[in-house]
Parts: C-alpha cells; sequence; structure tokens
C-alpha cells in the first residue's frame, strides 16, 4: 500500500537544479600565445629565405686581384594551409522538447545549438592546438613543428640539404631517456642565438611532466614572483640568497613577453628564466611526431619567427542566409585572437539543423634556424 | 656513404659536451670542468631504454612522422621494429629512420652532416671511433692462461 514516503515517492520528485561540468581538457596554450595573422597572398603562404653566399676577403690593394662576386642566395618558401572542420547537429525534437522546460536550473537544454557549436569551435581549436606540434602536412593537416623543427628534411618546400642553414637545432639521445638539465638548456639556446639572425629564443613550450621537472632544477636558485599586492616588496637579501642567484626565475607571471607584444598568461603554467631571456610555457599537447619519445620533448622558438597565419573566410553571401563568420574560443578562457570561423548551414535533409564550422590555418616558422628541440629528456 | 656503429653505453665523449668558454684557461681549471662534464655525461647521458609505453617485448613503436600512411584516408599504419636493450634510435626527419642494435651498424646519407648525425644520437661512432674503441677492448682483455704440458699437442 503507498504512502506518503519518500521511498514511495521519490520518483515524482522533480530536480530542481542540474549543473552541466564538462570532463574534457581542451586548453590550448600555444594557440593563445602566438599571433595570429591574415593571409593575404592567397593560394599559398609565401615568404623568400637568404642564406650565406656573400663573398668577402682581405685584398692586396697594391695591384693584388678583386675579389669574384658572390651574393647571398635568395629563395622562395612556400606553405599550404590545413583545413579544419567540426560539425555541429541537434535534432528538432530535441530543440523543441528542451526550449519547452519551465523549471528552473536546465538552462543547458534550452540553448542546445549554442551548447554544441561552442563545444564544436572548442574541439576544432583544440585540433589545431596539437597539429602545431604533430600536423603531418598531408591529409589536409597543417605542417607541424615536428617536421620545421628539425634539423634534416625539406620544410616550406627549401630542402636542407640543398642549404645547410636551412636546419634547427636538434639535440637528442639515440632514443633513449636522460635527465633534463640547466646546462643542455643553455646550450641549445647559445647554440641557436649562434646560428640565428633573430638571436636567442625567448619561448620555450614543453609538457607537464616536464615543467615540473624544470621548476626542481631551479630549487636552490628560486625567486618567486606573484600578485604583488600595493606596498609589497621583495626582499632580496632575505635568506642569504633570494633573488641574488645566478639564475634566476619567476613563476606564473600575469603576462607572457613575447616579439609580438605582451599576452595575457591565461589558463597555463609559466616559468620565466630571467637570466636567460627564456620564458617556459606548459602546453599538454606539446609533441614531437618526428622522435621516438614522443612528450619528451621542448621546443625553442624565437617569438619574432614564430606565427599562425590563417585565410580569412570570406564574406557573408547573400544567398546563404545561415552563414556566419565565427571567432575562435578556447574552452573557458574565450576568444583566441583573430582567428575567425566560418559557419554554415548543410541543407536539411531530415529533421534537423546541421551546421559545420571550418578554418583554414598553418602554424608558419620563418626562421628554422632559431628554433631547436631538445628530446629524449625527462 | 658514411657508416655509423652503435658504440654502447660508455661512447658518448665527455669532450663534445666541453664547454667551449674555457679554451685559454689553466690546465687546472680545465681538468675540473673536463671531470665535471665527465660525471654529468655518465649520470645524465646513459643509454639505458626509451619511454616503456613504446616498447612490448623485443618491438620499439615507430615514430608517426615515419610510418606508412593508408592511401585512401590518410591514417597512419603502426608500426613497430626489431629492438633489444643498447639499441640506438636514429630519427633524421625526411631522410632516414633506423634502430641500430648492439653492435650494428648504420649508412647515413651523405648529405647529412657527422655532427648532426651525433647530435640526435650521440653514442653512435664514426669509423674512426669505432676502430679506436675496438682497439681499446682488444688491449683490455686479459691474456688467454698459458696450456698445461699435458693438454699442449705434441710437435712435428
Amino acid at each position: 500500500m503507498a504512502t506518503y514516503s519518500f521511498s514511495d515517492l521519490s520518483a515524482t520528485y522533480p530536480q530542481l537544479y542540474r549543473e552541466l561540468r564538462p570532463q574534457i581538457q581542451r586548453k590550448t596554450p600555444t594557440a593563445r600565445l602566438l599571433p595570429w595573422k591574415p593571409v593575404t597572398t592567397g593560394q599559398n603562404i609565401g615568404w623568400d629565405l637568404t642564406f650565406d653566399g656573400q663573398s668577402a676577403a682581405a685584398v692586396n690593394p697594391d695591384g693584388g686581384n678583386l675579389v669574384t662576386a658572390q651574393a647571398d642566395p635568395r629563395t622562395a618558401a612556400t606553405l599550404g594551409f590545413g583545413a579544419y572542420s567540426a560539425p555541429v547537429k541537434v535534432t528538432t525534437k530535441a530543440q523543441w522538447t528542451g526550449a519547452a522546460i519551465g523549471v528552473q536550473g536546465y538552462d543547458f537544454l534550452k540553448n542546445m545549438l549554442d551548447q554544441n557549436t561552442g563545444e564544436a569551435l572548442q574541439k576544432a581549436v583544440k585540433l589545431i592546438n596539437q597539429h602545431i606540434y604533430t600536423g603531418s602536412g598531408s591529409s589536409n593537416q597543417m605542417t607541424g613543428l615536428s617536421t620545421g623543427v628539425a634539423a634534416t628534411g625539406t620544410y616550406a618546400n627549401v630542402a636542407q640539404s640543398s642549404y645547410s642553414n636551412w636546419a634547427a637545432y636538434s639535440a637528442g639521445n639515440s632514443g633513449s631517456l636522460r635527465s633534463l638539465t640547466l646546462a643542455l638548456i643553455k646550450k641549445a639556446a647559445s647554440t641557436i642565438a649562434t646560428n640565428a639572425p633573430s638571436g636567442r629564443p625567448d619561448l620555450a613550450f614543453c609538457t607537464g611532466p616536464l615543467m615540473d621537472t624544470l621548476e626542481g632544477l631551479f630549487d636552490a636558485y628560486l625567486h618567486l614572483y606573484g600578485q604583488m599586492k600595493p606596498g609589497m616588496s621583495m626582499p632580496p637579501f632575505q635568506n642569504g640568497g633570494m633573488g641574488m642567484g645566478t639564475d634566476r626565475i619567476s613563476l606564473n607571471p600575469p603576462t607572457i613577453d613575447t616579439a609580438g607584444g605582451q599576452i595575457q598568461r591565461t589558463g597555463f603554467r609559466a616559468l620565466v628564466w630571467e637570466s636567460a631571456g627564456l620564458t617556459f610555457v606548459e602546453d599538454p599537447d606539446c609533441s614531437n611526431s618526428a622522435v621516438t619519445n614522443t612528450a619528451n620533448c621542448i621546443f625553442f622558438v624565437n617569438s619574432s619567427a614564430l606565427e599562425m597565419q590563417y585565410l580569412p573566410p570570406p564574406g557573408i553571401q547573400n544567398y546563404m542566409p545561415d552563414q556566419k563568420i565565427m571567432q575562435a574560443v578556447e574552452q573557458d578562457l574565450g576568444p583566441i585572437a583573430n582567428l575567425q570561423f566560418d559557419f554554415r548551414a548543410r541543407g536539411r535533409t531530415t529533421f534537423a539543423d546541421e551546421f559545420d564550422l571550418m578554418a583554414m590555418t598553418q602554424v608558419v616558422l620563418k626562421d628554422r634556424a632559431a628554433s631547436g628541440i631538445l628530446f629524449d629528456v625527462q | 656513404m658514411p657508416t655509423y656503429w652503435n658504440g654502447g653505453p660508455e661512447s658518448v665523449d665527455p669532450k663534445r659536451f666541453f664547454p667551449e668558454w674555457l679554451d685559454g684557461e689553466e690546465d687546472a681549471v680545465v681538468k675540473a670542468a673536463q671531470d665535471k662534464v665527465a660525471d654529468e655525461v655518465k649520470r645524465h647521458h646513459p643509454l639505458t631504454s626509451p619511454h616503456r609505453d613504446l616498447i612490448k617485448g623485443n618491438k620499439i613503436k615507430r615514430p608517426v612522422m615515419f610510418c606508412r600512411r593508408d592511401e585512401k584516408t590518410g591514417d597512419v599504419i603502426e608500426q613497430w621494429d626489431d629492438w633489444q636493450r643498447g639499441s640506438v634510435i636514429l630519427a633524421l626527419p625526411g631522410v632516414m629512420y633506423a634502430v641500430v642494435p648492439p653492435g650494428g651498424s648504420i649508412n647515413v646519407d651523405p648529405t647529412v652532416s657527422e655532427k648532426t648525425v651525433k647530435a640526435n644520437a650521440p653514442h653512435l661512432l664514426n669509423e674512426e671511433e669505432y676502430r679506436a674503441q675496438q682497439e681499446k677492448h682488444k688491449r683490455t682483455e686479459p691474456d688467454k692462461p698459458a696450456k698445461a704440458k699435458h693438454e699442449q699437442k705434441p710437435s712435428a
């Protein structure tokens, strides 16, 4: 016999409040940090390179021979685009029934098209962030840094075998893991500075575990930086060494200095090695598809030589009333500067509204010699 | 075509990691730096093994860049290569990929400089270094004990 008890009536109680919590990590630190520029050269991304060839010599001005003229050779570098798309589909019944919910706390069921579009944008941007590192350059993927930051091989249609300077610094350990040391990093930065016209690298990307190892290397010289409150100052001589060590670092500064300006540091760890002029950025997607231990690597780049270029979507067409141009967004952190997605409806063939988001973009490493990869480290 | 040999765990030359700024310093300073670098090389550059997730039995997973792709879909076809402890992996994008077992050798395209090969796989030795290592091993092997009189073959 039923009674007015919770156990008998619980199935009839409404859920007054539900919260939607995503369990997916779609952060994109590298995409957020790099500058995004629209392509104005149409079919391909193109720029020109010069290599060493100019002649110069000590001469005998007393009737000696003239120096044979030789100039620095020029060659064109070109890259194509990766094309990235994500679909959006919400059935008619889901839209109608979701919109009809009148109970408080179910807003995530009332705006399903917006929800799906947001998730599709985040997923596409996440895939772009991953392919910045591992894009193969084929199958409509962009050519990633695994190909660009290498000491051998062709990048941007320029062969390293033809131009020996078209090579990045590359240092491994025969496929075996070894300990990360400050000496390895210093050697990488110094060698890149010797080879590159833009000088020392100022950015480095690595995964979280390597960032943890890196922080541990600085324990003896740690100079902590935090949110300085008004009137607060960091004592320089406290404990006989705080802030006075040879190698000084700052952890998680509010902004990161790049050649393109200051970038807000939101959603990722950063370590600024001040005395080396190097900022390490943590990105879980950092990976090298050209080495055995794919996640055990650190990419060194100069921010003046690395950027993202994208093909701007064509303008709104009159015959496509559902077409929009949307700003790319990162999970929870808002717009990624400048990257635009084309949003278009598919022709309806079922009781569902279907759309496609698409962007065409490419990571461009303009000076291969200004970059480096340190791999087989842990 | 240049050939490189797997020099084993002891083949990394500390002098290649020698700080250049020490040129011209006093002998004692140079010696101290050499000892420090040798210690660092021994501790931080051992030939141990790749990440355990990449090894299944006696096979190692090939990096994606060097794998074949399905013609129609473009998907990567996973490939595994023979591997044993002590193998040296040489991965040169756009040129070659090889797993060199202990005692093995590999021919490398002459367009790749020795500096690049050794930067990626410091445990590979060129021909001269390999011969020197072999000579060193021969000299350090103990002499075989002389046979007892009753074991010696009678002379003709």
